[in-house]
């Protein structure tokens, strides 16, 4: 039992055996128990620190943090040092998340012992934990000094090398590095070195100073022969070669390795780098060549190069199964040698159309051959694809009758895709290539020979195939009915083959498309993304379920990606204490750079500050509303340039397949942009978080004043002043910056990624900002009303009729911007509840469900604001209702500018009218949204039985061929099973909306509520 | 995976309560320096492209993860591994420079057996039936030889027809069942599957049991 080693050193035999079912407590999760037991005990024996320290503990997992932290400062006061107090601090630090801490407790307790090693190491680790490298090697010396050993030595090395590391500047490495060199060095002279971990750092010494010839030499030398277990020597062995330009040397040993690897790709690529690099410097190289004496055998022009490929491909024809090695560094040559490869291969279609032969049926033919397709010239294109045809050797209208023919054909179609032959293609010649694509799908089923649901289906890319080409005809006339007969092919062909990820990413994003979020939220759950997937694909899903209205599906996800993210910073910093036990040094800066990762991903904050604001969408009292804003401290951080400038993108684009032409594929130009534009949004909204939070704090602080002022407190507190005044400072720092952001979205702004690139998903959010900013200028009203309502007189030098005057504009300003933004919000909506013609029923419904949402998140904020101004003046009213005889005293000595009275009604009569704005526009919001599902209900998702695809079919002629009757009878059959499915993805859709337009009236009745009940002034 | 499920409960509990520490050597399971001179390793490669995993790779290994039996776990549960055993964590890599697929492994055991346990491979469905498992189940031999192991192991869904067939075809054989290895519902039995290295000259280590074993029973 674990508990009985924590235990071993109590003296106190008593309190031994009662800790121990305390500790099976604690780690069942039966708190209350532990914190009953724990109490007893503490009566018991005051003097125990260790149930203290685990009621500190228990009151940490209870979330009873403040009760803890009153509890821990007790322990620390007597400078506990038995392990099992130790180690409970540890663990309550740690979930405090405030792992420095950790550092001081066992510092404290190294004073009575300082040469205890267990301590030594544990603090070691908790230096480890907070990255704190100048304070680990000390420590790793101290325990060197102990107790000398390797271990001790190296992670004081180790801990050096991180301080290089950490340092940006030349000249703390040029010091730092040679220092690590030089303690490894005296090991290695006194033949000490006993680990392979020792030597990897060695050289991970060598190669931070670029010294590349003294790690060449340790590779072949008597340590290098001690790296067994290290892999990837031979990838070092030719970067070295290349640090030191020695060419010659990696050529000729590259040669040597694909002799005996002649599939190895690395090498390919790296070969030809040497190689060009010779032809370069041909000179230097011309007179040793073939000489022993000087340099190995290497190759140093073409058409030598040419001759060691056909070497190559002797060899490769010598096996069972061609490997496409060989054929792939034909073409990677060629395109290497650009305008020159004509001179020395001709043209690249045959180096394509050879691979082709060969590799076509294969599924990875055509991600092989897609970098290499610009290598073919504009005229030889059709060329090229006749030939591919005549080797899919399909007919017109035929179908394939093997899984090789099948395959081949997918690539031949993929790859014409590639080359923009769809792009070419008029909507009709698209229809009927899509309904090709759905006939062959359909036929294809057969050579499904594995009927395992966790197989993917090998006859499924020609529906994602026509699923793009849908979505082709969208992005050509916008017509959204489109996506839907997309979605239910992708439905269909789920059923089918319910593990194609691709199937569903398509349908995740159709369903988005079309506004409909819990088909969507479906897809998504289909999924299982979990993990650091969270972080790397949850802009697929998470920020599109807010923009549709379904505020709690989006909740959950913000809270479980949050929950992901501060569980695992955590976390990874147990591995580094880890990599040092386990001595894999060189993993502990891939770990440090991947704890950063997380820290800093824009994906992190962006659900902090959501999750901020949907948590105040889900108040409907003032309490309840101050206590959550008094919490967001964290939010300024994030707003901050700083912060800010630290973000970084861990998306995943590349997970959404598509055969596009390059043009239309996501670039790396099209990420940053995308990044931009949500760093853009972050700021946005963390500003404006933070403005709301110190308004929160500055009201409170206001009112907090006028309580004391009635409860004859002399005076102010200075240090309340003080913060108050800070408060008001950073609120009009921060209000600067939201209007400058505001500003900006005018002079600057966001350019959307072009709806035909694919990957692109979804613009971010800062469009639907961009389209609504009437919004913001509401919100930044309300902040400037605010900060008049709240801002003592005495701390400034207007009058009072300025303030009124103020408020007044504010005021104003707010109605007209509410009504602007109401007129803006009926006329989308009525663009999309008039619809007459069928097949455009399902147009504008997405951009009304987000002009929708970005309406509640207006009123939220307002309600926000509302409950602070009403929290003020209520106090404001206490003031003077219980303290009259004080204010008319105060009136006579003070100048006539202050009238706490007349500022009261002022104040109070504004803001009844601003309630009253409120109040209207949410009623105007509710009413329209009812409208929204009215008229919805009422239109359907448009003509079931239109479908495009289908009507196309009766176009068809008949076909009384054996095969045209056999297509016939497959439709038929499917026909019913078709038609049941449109019904049900329709009811699917059309649920979707009116489960979000639900909840939408949920929220705003719940907003209704929340200006209801408050207090009466 | 039930066995996963309790390896990382243990580990956190673990790293609340354990004793604290004092190091000898580097916790590592197997030194033994000097036999094996540094060689270069030969597989095979499939066009293919070798190369130790790193923590970046969990944000890209979707196109691989996405599948519907490969599990995406918890981030310390890979760390775990890239911190142990790096040399077992190996990527294979397209042209382009895309996850191909990967494979997770340790070495494990007492002396008597010693040996290397693969705890998963997965290809991406576009780069399967190129031999790239094959590569890469190479590979973690290729590692368990070095490492003087007697066998190398792995378990595997007894539904899993594809695969099983697969690991038979790389000379792997049924040494057991386990009732109950995955949990989910219903609950599913895997086998343990096994091939000697050339340490076990006897092929002792992979003579099969006669009857099926409870996941408690398994060492």
């Amino acid at each position: 039992m674990a508990s009985r080693s924590r235990l071993s050193r109590n003296d106190n035999s008593m309190a031994e055996r009662r800790l121990r079912p305390i500790y099976e407590w604690i780690d069942n999760g039966n708190y209350k128990k532990a914190l009953h037991e724990l109490d007893k005990l503490i009566k018991k024996l005051p003097s125990q620190n260790c149930s203290k320290a685990l009621k500190s503990l228990t009151l940490v997992r209870l979330g009873k943090d403040q009760e803890a932290i009153t509890l821990l400062k007790e322990v620390r006061e007597c400078k506990p040092s038995d392990e099992s107090t130790l180690l409970a601090l540890t663990a309550c630090y740690r979930e405090l998340k405030k792992p420095h801490m950790v550092c001081e407790v066992y510092e404290d307790a190294l004073l009575q012992d300082p040469v205890n090693e267990e301590l030594l190491s544990s603090l070691f680790m908790s230096y480890v934990r907070v990255c704190d490298y100048k304070k680990q090697q000390q420590t790793a010396l101290a325990l060197h000094k102990v107790k000398p050993n390797n271990p001790y030595y190296f992670w004081a090395i180790m801990s050096i090398v991180m301080q290089a590391y950490q340092a940006n500047d030349e000249i703390s490495k040029r010091i730092t590095l040679p220092l690590a060199e030089r303690m490894v060095q005296k090991y290695i002279n006194e033949d000490k070195i006993d680990a392979e971990q020792e030597i990897q750092l060695y050289l991970m010494i060598l190669d931070m100073q670029r010294k590349y010839k003294e790690s060449l030499e340790i590779l072949n030398g008597p340590l290098g022969d001690k790296l067994h277990r290290t892999v990837g020597l031979t990838r070092k062995k030719i970067d070295i070669y290349f640090e030191l330009e020695m060419y010659a040397e990696a050529n000729s040993y590259l040669k040597s390795l694909l002799l005996k690897d002649i599939d190895s790709w690395i090498y390919y690529t790296k070969y030809y780098d040497s190689l060009f690099k010779i032809i370069e410097s041909k000179d230097k190289y011309l007179n040793c060549n073939g000489n022993n004496d000087c340099l190995p055998l290497f190759d140093s022009s073409i058409e030598e190069a040419l001759l060691f490929l056909n070497e190559l491909q002797k060899l490769n024809s010598e096996q069972n199964y061609p490997q496409r090695g060989v054929y792939l560094a034909r073409l990677e040559l060629y395109s290497r040698l650009k305008e020159n490869a004509y001179k020395y291969m001709g043209d690249a279609i045959n180096l394509l159309i050879e691979y082709f032969k060969i590799f076509g049926h294969k599924p990875c033919c055509f991600y092989d051959l897609k970098p290499y397709m610009s290598l073919l010239k504009e005229e030889l294109l059709d060329e090229f694809l006749k030939i591919l045809d005549e080797i899919v050797n399909l007919k017109e209208g035929e179908f394939p009758k093997t899984k090789p023919q099948m395959e081949c054909y997918l690539s031949y179609l993929q790859l014409a895709r590639h080359v923009g032959i769809h792009d070419l293609m008029n909507t009709e010649e698209k229809l009927k290539l899509a309904d090709r694509l759905l006939r062959c799908y359909h036929k294809c089923e057969i050579f499904n020979n594995s009927k395992r649901s966790s197989e993917i289906m090998a006859n499924d890319t020609f529906v994602i195939m026509m699923a793009h080409l849908m979505y082709d005809i969208w992005v050509e006339n916008n017509r959204l009915t489109y996506i839907r007969e997309a979605t239910v092919v992708l439905e269909y062909a789920y059923a089918l083959s319910p593990s194609n990820f691709h199937i569903k990413l398509l349908l995740l994003k159709f369903y988005h498309m079309l506004g409909a979020s819990d088909a969507s939220n479906l897809a998504y759950i289909n999924l299982e993304i979990k993990n650091t997937q969270l972080d790397s694909l949850g802009y697929l899903h998470t920020f599109q379920m807010f923009n549709e209205g379904r505020f709690q599906n989006a909740s959950k996800l913000y809270a479980t990606t949050i929950r992901f993210f501060s569980h695992n910073y955590r976390e990874v910093a147990d591995h580094l204490t880890i990599s040092y036990k386990f001595g894999s040094f060189i993993k502990i800066i891939e770990f440090v750079e991947f704890r950063e990762k997380l820290k800093y991903s824009i994906h992190h904050s962006m659900c902090l500050i959501e999750n901020y604001f949907i948590s105040l969408l889900d108040v409907d009292n003032l309490d309840d509303c101050l206590e959550i804003l008094l919490k967001m401290n964290g939010v300024p951080e994030i707003a901050s340039k700083s912060q800010l400038k630290k973000m970084i993108n861990n998306r995943d684009y590349s997970v959404l397949i598509n055969y596009n032409p390059p043009t239309r594929c996501l670039t790396t130009e099209h990420s940053n942009q995308i990044f931009l534009h949500d760093l853009r949004l972050l700021e946005i909204r963390a500003v404006l978080l933070s403005c709301i939070y110190y308004s929160a704090r500055m009201i409170k602080q206001s009112s907090a004043q006028n309580i004391k002022t009635t409860s004859e407190v002399n005076g102010l507190n200075p240090d309340d002043e003080s913060l108050n005044s800070n408060d008001l400072d950073q609120l009009d720092l921060h209000l600067k910056t939201l209007k400058t952001l505001s500003v900006q979205l005018d002079s600057d702004p966001p350019v959307p990624v072009p709806n035909s690139v694919f990957g692109s998903f979804f613009g971010s959010k800062l469009f639907g900002f961009d389209k609504s900013k009437t919004m913001l200028i509401i919100v930044i009203n309300f902040i400037e009303f605010i900060q008049t309502i709240g801002s003592d007189i005495k701390t400034s030098i207007s009058t009072d009729d300025e303030w009124i005057a103020k408020m007044k504009t504010n005021a104003n300003e707010l109605t007209i911007a509410f009504d602007k933004s109401i007129t803006y919000c009926k006329f989308v909506i009525s663009k999309a509840i008039n619809e007459i013609d069928s097949s455009l029923k399902l147009e504008g419904r997405k951009e009304v469900l987000e002009i929708l949402t970005n309406m509640i998140d207006t009123l939220n904020i307002s309600c926000v604001f509302l409950s602070l101004a009403t929290y003020f003046i209520k106090s404001f009213q206490n003031k003077i209702v219980s303290d009259p005889k004080k204010i008319k005293a105060k009136r006579k000595t003070h100048s006539t500018l202050y009238n706490p009275e007349t500022q009261y009604k002022g104040k109070s009569e504004i803001l009844r009218e601003v309630v009253k704005t409120v109040q209207n526009n949410t009623s105007h919001i509710l009413v329209c949204v009812k409208n929204v599902e009215e008229a919805w209900t009422r239109m359907g998702c448009g003509n079931s039985n239109a479908l495009m695809l289908k009507k196309h079919d009766s176009d068809y002629p008949a076909n009384d061929t054996e095969e045209g009757k056999e297509a016939d009878k497959i439709r038929q059959i499917t026909a019913d099973r078709w038609r049941q499915l449109v019904d049900t993805i329709d009811k699917k859709i059309s649920d979707s909306y009116s489960g979000s337009l639900d909840e939408m009236i949920k929220i705003l009745i719940k907003k209704q509520t929340q200006i209801n009940k408050l207090p009466s002034f | 995976m039930i066995h996963n499920i309790i390896f990382c409960n243990y580990f956190f509990i673990c790293s609340l309560f354990t004793p604290l520490l004092t190091i000898n050597k580097y916790i590592i399971h197997f030194i033994n320096f000097s036999v094996f001179k540094h060689s270069i390793v030969i597989i095979d490669n499939k066009m293919t492209t070798l190369r130790p995993f790193n923590c970046d790779d969990l944000f890209k290994f979707n196109n691989v993860n996405l599948d519907s039996l490969t599990e995406t776990y918890a981030i310390p549960f890979y760390m775990q591994y890239l911190a142990h055993w790096p040399e077992y964590f190996q990527v294979a890599e397209s042209p382009t420079g895309e996850i191909m697929g990967y494979i997770m492994g340790k070495s494990e055991g007492q002396p008597d057996s010693w040996h290397g346990h693969v705890t998963a491979l997965t290809v991406a469905p576009e780069y399967r039936r190129l031999g790239v498992a094959g590569v890469l189940m190479n590979w973690l031999e290729e590692i368990s030889e070095k490492k003087d192991a007697w066998f190398v192991d792995l378990y595997v869904r007894v539904s899993n027809t594809v695969a099983i067939s697969m690991y038979k075809s790389l000379g792997y054989t049924v040494y057991r069942t386990v009732l109950e290895y995955y949990s989910g519902d219903p609950d599913e039995d895997a086998y343990d599957m096994r091939k000697a290295l050339s340490r076990d000259v006897e092929k002792k280590s992979i003579i099969p049991l006669e009857h099926p074993v409870r996941l408690d029973d398994c060492d």
